[in-house]
């Protein structure tokens, strides 16, 4: 390891400030095992409700960064739309490494079930289909993808939507609104 | 996917035209919608009831994200203390407390067992729902751990309020590596310690439990015996605690704090990657380090996690001897320098695959080192590397040609094919110098390297066999090496013409040298595995048939792995050659030889592979599946290719249960296989298409026709891609089931385009015995085709010749020779010449030697042909002997057997009410029709020929019993199917016809 590696944040923040949004993205970037963190949280969550916490604990995340990066305001929203998208990506993850495992894939030693294949729960299943019908929705209203992402997968508010995307309060809710109704017919639900 | 992208577009529209509108005005708009938007209308009432109260909800659908049940609940522990009771277990004195949780020396409280233990009471944290369970199925195999340097786990449990312990070997001694610091221990007496370590860890693995937390702490030294002795602790635990969805690093070190230290752990665990005995090995070449020289190979203290994962993963690791000149240990520097060196760093190195294979090698290569002799591990030079690389690339061109042989040979060949696409880990410098010659040979500037770079490997290799002849001729035994690896490359490629040459001089120059019994065998079977190869089967038979009786009662362990690996080529060359005749007995020695001679290798899980595909070809299933089920947990533990093995594995147990009727499990291991290709080659890959022709016919079977037609439909784009480099059977294989799923759907133009195009390149053939499987099955594919369209006459010309290439190979007396001839015959009798048609049939159903008890066989399926004739005929009476018999043949099978024959019941079915109609007896007649309806629909689309004929069927009996109006409604059904399949045949489409009559012409 060198400590000139192209990634340090020192270059990213001189990168950032001389406006490359590359650089910003690969500081968001920086962030996603914690991000990673909270989507697992979220997904093992029993007990909490769901958006507190995470919020919260991205906005930790996010003043960490902002903290040592001095990133302009404006970033704030793309970065809980990253954190967002992040969290949908490692949930799925999750999701389908279970699954493969499942269906024998990982876990070499001990315990050999062969019959385990069917067992995929449905709320996996369902997570799954949700993730692969964005795809639909996004050739639908790419913005509808990102509310999803925002409310669902995160488990932001309306309000916090609403601020990262630079719209009303009200927009975010017609959207959740039409993103559900779309991907109720795409599920065909 | 309910709706199309446009569909949702147009939703989408509507959507937004109601939210403008204000909530009481919606519903009236809704309601003036026109019929074509019938469809979102669900979709507009249920997600916009409830706007305008912010935050609520009416609809449950993606309120929240499910949970997924990971990780647990925090509810803190009363702590214990001494004299308290844990289940049966007295608490004596706290013994120590990490993040895992406190253990305490304990002893029964009721006396039963004199000695103490060690009690482990994990954190409540730590605890999840499935903790019960894994603990009840692991206790039992942890507790076989029976090696005098394991300490044992006596007890796994739960106490009365439910709190979980684990009661272990109690064991007094020192950690390994505070014993090792001791400057009176040397270097000698440190890497005999660690050997025994080494030793105890093969023995785990050996019964398939990993440790994964190994680390000094859980490795005690005691001296209560004449010399010192290791004793290892907690093995299985880390994986106890973490479970089963969690194979990741990242969880465990998650699930465990602090207990994990990342000094000892591997890449692969830092990652979150899967973890197999290879992350063993890892965590014991870093003991080896600190024991060794005395210093951690780097310090990770106070870093973050991410930084920590990088240290382990890019470690450039200094040799443990320099570190050691540095330090304490600078006496022994000079001793461990060189092999010491290198087998530390084997161990340690970041790729799973390039470590020892097994903790025994590692094992091994102590006791060598400390013997001074040569070492297996060797220290990296570029040459070596660059080996490596031309390995690696060979495997990967070499899979797809090595699969595509064992598909013609109409069998798995592959399984362990794909084993042998790895060479053997030790190379001389010499071999990979020659090889690096090759590859790089006349590049003597950018222009010249640039060219070599888009060189074809196959040519390269090409060049290095030409070249070898006149090399090396003083060096008998590095040109020995440099054959067989070319061989194998060359074998892997896919030239084996090529490979089989050189793997013949191999072994005639062995023969001449004297070399050993063992190694000339080897070089023989590998011979005969090149000549098998080349389309030679006999030769190939005759050089395995000699190995085996070489080998005979040989005792030595080389002698007797060889002699297994060769019974598994015999056995398949029985499965090919014989029908599987002698391949159970074969596979059954290979395996019991492997299993002893060279256990948890490639070559065990090949025999067991072969054992299980021998078995399920002889009709035992249960056998076979016991089999493979013994082979998957030794693919799993191999580095590298495990996820091929075990894809081969499920893929053999398909083709296994496909050919014994069990078309679910068929289906299940089918998509399991999928799944595991997906992920390691891509949906897009030939492997995957491979599988998926299992899959997809086997959802034409069992229903799920749409799904069937999109697999296969990506088979056989799968395999275009490939183009002229693959075996035109594969795309063959994928078009003649894609055809008979159209068909089944309905799309009879389509499935002729299909069946046309597959048949294409085999219209012009003369001879059938050229290539007669794929003459068979794209002829008879066609002709079915034609059939249904009502071509009776190109019909039976193409069934003649799937006849004429079908008996090339098998006889007369084949089944498929018996299937063709039966389809000749009902093309006849459709053509009016029906008593020629019942005489041949009748001949048909006699020459069939089908085993009793099996469904759909020659003779059961002549008879429903025979009976079908005899009804047009008039001949009800004779019709219900045929009908008769075929019903007790099925209703002498398993229910779950005649689930999946929905096309031959249905037949039956029909047959039987066409004979109540014939003797008057409307009401069954509409019984039966109705039943072949019901088995029907779920499989064909509604505009399928065979369905509509069905329904046009019920429709006259109907008709017949009065019941019009019912009749009217099912015609008018098949006809619009009829209308939409396009033109069906007249044996079809006469049904209607009749039905029609009976209504009233209309």
């Amino acid at each position: 390891m060198t400590a000139s590696a192209p990634d340090a944040p020192e270059d990213l923040i001189e990168r950032l400030r001389a406006g490359d949004a590359a650089a910003r993205d690969a500081l968001f970037a920086q962030c996603y095992p914690d991000l990673k963190r909270l989507a697992r949280a979220r997904l093992a969550d029993t007990h909490r409700g769901p958006s507190l916490d995470t919020t919260s604990l991205v906005h930790d995340v996010y003043l960490k960064l902002a903290g040592m990066a001095k990133l302009p305001v404006e970033s704030r929203g793309h970065f809980m739309a990253y954190a967002a998208h992040a969290m949908r990506t490692h949930v799925i993850d999750i999701v389908r490494s279970r699954a493969a495992e499942m269906h024998g894939g990982g876990a070499p030693h001990v315990s050999l079930d062969t019959d385990l294949g069917e067992r995929l729960a449905n709320d996996e299943t369902e997570l799954v289909r949700v993730h692969e019908a964005l795809e639909s929705l996004a050739q639908v209203d790419a913005r509808l993808v990102q509310v999803v992402e925002m409310r669902y997968f995160a488990g932001f508010t309306e309000e916090e939507v609403a601020n990262a995307l630079g719209v009303t309060d009200r927009t975010v809710r017609r959207d959740w609104q039409r993103a559900r109704a779309l991907l109720a017919a795409a599920l065909g639900r | 996917m309910a709706f199309s992208i446009d569909e949702l577009r147009t939703l989408d529209g509507l959507l937004r035209q109601a939210q403008d509108l204000p909530a009481p005005e919606r519903e009236r708009w809704i309601a003036t919608l026109p019929p074509q938007h019938a469809a979102f209308l669900p979709y507009l009432r249920e997600h916009l009831r409830d706007d305008g109260v912010p935050g609520v909800e009416t609809a449950d659908f993606l309120r929240t994200l499910p949970k997924l049940g990971e990780g647990g609940t925090a509810t803190p522990a009363g702590q214990p203390g001494a004299g308290d009771r844990v289940g049966p277990w007295a608490l004596v004195r706290p013994l120590g407390e990490g993040g895992m949780g406190t253990v305490w020396l304990a002893r029964r409280a009721d006396g039963a067992f004199q000695r103490e233990v060690a009690l482990k009471l994990p954190h409540r944290h730590l605890l999840d729902r499935g903790l019960a369970e894994r603990m009840a199925r692991e206790r039992d195999i942890l507790a076989s751990l029976n090696d005098d340097r394991i300490a044992r786990l006596y007890e796994a449990g739960f106490d009365a309020d439910g709190r979980p312990y684990l009661a272990l070997e109690f064991v007094a001694g020192t950690p390994i590596d505070a014993w090792c610091a001791d400057p009176a221990v040397g270097l000698e007496a440190r890497v005999a310690l660690m050997a025994q370590v080494a030793r105890a860890v093969a023995h785990a693995h050996a019964n398939l439990v990993v440790h994964r937390d190994l680390k000094p702490g859980n490795i005690l030294v005691t001296t209560g015996g004449a010399a010192p002795s290791v004793k290892l602790l907690d093995f299985g635990v880390a994986k106890l605690l973490a479970g089963e969805g969690e194979a990741g690093g990242a969880d465990l070190t998650r699930v465990l704090g602090q207990a994990l230290t990342p000094d000892y752990a591997s890449p692969e665990q830092v990652l979150d990657k899967p973890l197999t005995t290879a992350t063993d090995i890892y965590s014991l070449g870093v003991v080896l380090y600190q024991v060794a020289c005395g210093e951690k190979p780097y310090m990770l203290r106070g870093r973050g996690a991410q930084a920590i994962a990088q240290a382990i993963v890019e470690a450039d690791i200094v040799r443990p001897s320099r570190r050691a000149a540095a330090g304490v240990r600078a006496k022994e520097a000079r001793r461990m320098r060189g092999d010491l060196d290198a087998i530390i760093l084997k161990a340690m190195k970041a790729r799973p695959e390039e470590r020892y294979a097994t903790a025994s090698e590692l094992a091994d290569d102590l006791e060598r080192f400390l013997a001074r002799r040569p070492v297996l591990a060797q220290p990296d030079s570029l040459a070596y590397r660059a080996g490596r690389f031309l390995r690696r690339n060979a495997l990967a061109a070499g899979a797809g040609a090595t699969v595509a042989v064992a598909l013609v040979a109409g069998t798995g060949v592959a399984a362990w094919q794909a084993r042998q696409a790895r060479l053997e880990a030790a190379k001389t410098a010499a071999v990979k110098d020659f090889l690096l010659s090759v590859f790089t040979a006349g590049s003597i500037n950018q222009e010249d390297a640039s060219l070599r770079r888009k060189r074809p490997i196959a040519d390269v290799l090409t060049d290095a066999a030409k070249a070898l002849p006149s090399r090396f001729d003083d060096q008998p035994e590095i040109k020995d090496e440099l054959r067989q690896a070319l061989g194998q490359l060359l074998y892997d490629l896919g030239l084996t013409a090529q490979a089989r040459e050189i793997a013949e001089a191999r072994a005639q120059a062995l023969a001449a040298s004297g070399a050993p019994l063992a190694q000339r065998m080897r070089a023989q079977v590998s011979l005969a595995m090149a000549t098998g190869e080349t389309g030679d089967m006999k030769r190939s038979g005759e050089l395995l048939d000699a190995v085996a009786g070489a080998l005979d009662g040989a005792s030595g362990r080389e002698a007797r792995a060889v002699l297994g690996e060769a019974l598994t080529q015999r056995a398949m060359h029985r499965v090919v050659m014989t029908g599987g005749r002698g391949a159970v007995e074969d596979a059954r020695r290979a395996a019991a030889l492997l299993r002893q001679a060279s256990p948890g290798t490639e070559a065990e899980a090949s025999a067991l592979i072969m054992l299980g595909l021998a078995q399920g070809f002889g009709g035992d299933i249960a056998a076979a599946q016991a089999a493979f089920d013994a082979a998957l947990p030794i693919a799993r533990a191999l580095p590298g290719d495990a996820a091929k093995l075990e894809a081969a594995i499920h893929t053999r147990l398909t083709e296994v249960l496909m050919r014994n009727d069990e078309w679910a499990r068929a289906l299940g291991h089918a998509r399991q296989a999928l799944a595991i290709i997906e992920r390691f080659a891509g949906g897009d890959s030939f492997s995957w298409a491979r599988t998926a022709i299992y899959a997809g016919l086997l959802m034409g079977r069992t229903g799920e026709s749409a799904e069937a037609i999109r697999v296969l439909e990506q088979a056989e784009r799968n395999f275009a891609r490939f183009g002229a480099d693959i075996d035109p059977e594969f795309a063959g294989a994928a078009r003649a089931f894609l055809s008979q799923t159209l068909l089944d759907h309905g799309q009879l133009a389509r499935a002729r385009e299909v069946a046309e195009t597959a048949y294409a390149p085999f219209a012009e053939v003369k001879d059938v015995a050229t290539a007669p499987a794929s003459i068979n099955r794209g002829a008879s594919r066609l002709g079915y085709v034609l059939q249904a369209q009502g071509d009776y006459a190109r019909s039976t010309a193409l069934f003649g010749r799937a006849r004429a290439a079908a008996e090339a190979v098998g006889g007369a007396a084949a089944p498929d020779v018996l299937a063709m001839r039966r389809l000749i015959a009902l093309n006849e009798a459709w053509q009016g010449r029906r008593d020629a048609a019942i005489a041949e049939l009748r001949r048909v159903i006699e020459a069939d030697r089908s085993p009793a008890g099996r469904l759909a066989t020659q003779a059961q399926l002549g008879r429903l042909a025979l009976a079908r004739v005899l009804l047009d005929a008039g001949r009800p009476d004779e019709a219900g002997i045929e009908i008769d018999s075929v019903a007790a043949a099925m209703a002498a099978l398993p229910a779950s057997t005649q689930a999946f024959q929905a096309p031959f019941l249905a037949q039956l079915e029909g047959l039987r009410g066409e004979r109540a109609l014939q003797r008057g007896e409307a009401g069954e007649a509409v019984a039966r029709f109705g039943a072949a309806v019901e088995r029907l629909a779920p499989r064909h689309h509604p505009q399928s020929p065979v369905l509509a004929s069905a329904r046009a069927d019920l429709a006259r009996a109907l008709a017949a019993s009065g019941e019009r109006s019912r009749a009217r409604a099912l015609a008018d059904e098949a006809r619009a199917a009829f209308a939409a399949a396009g033109p069906a045949a007249p044996h079809l489409r006469r049904s209607l016809a009749a039905a029609d009559r009976l209504l009233g012409a209309r």
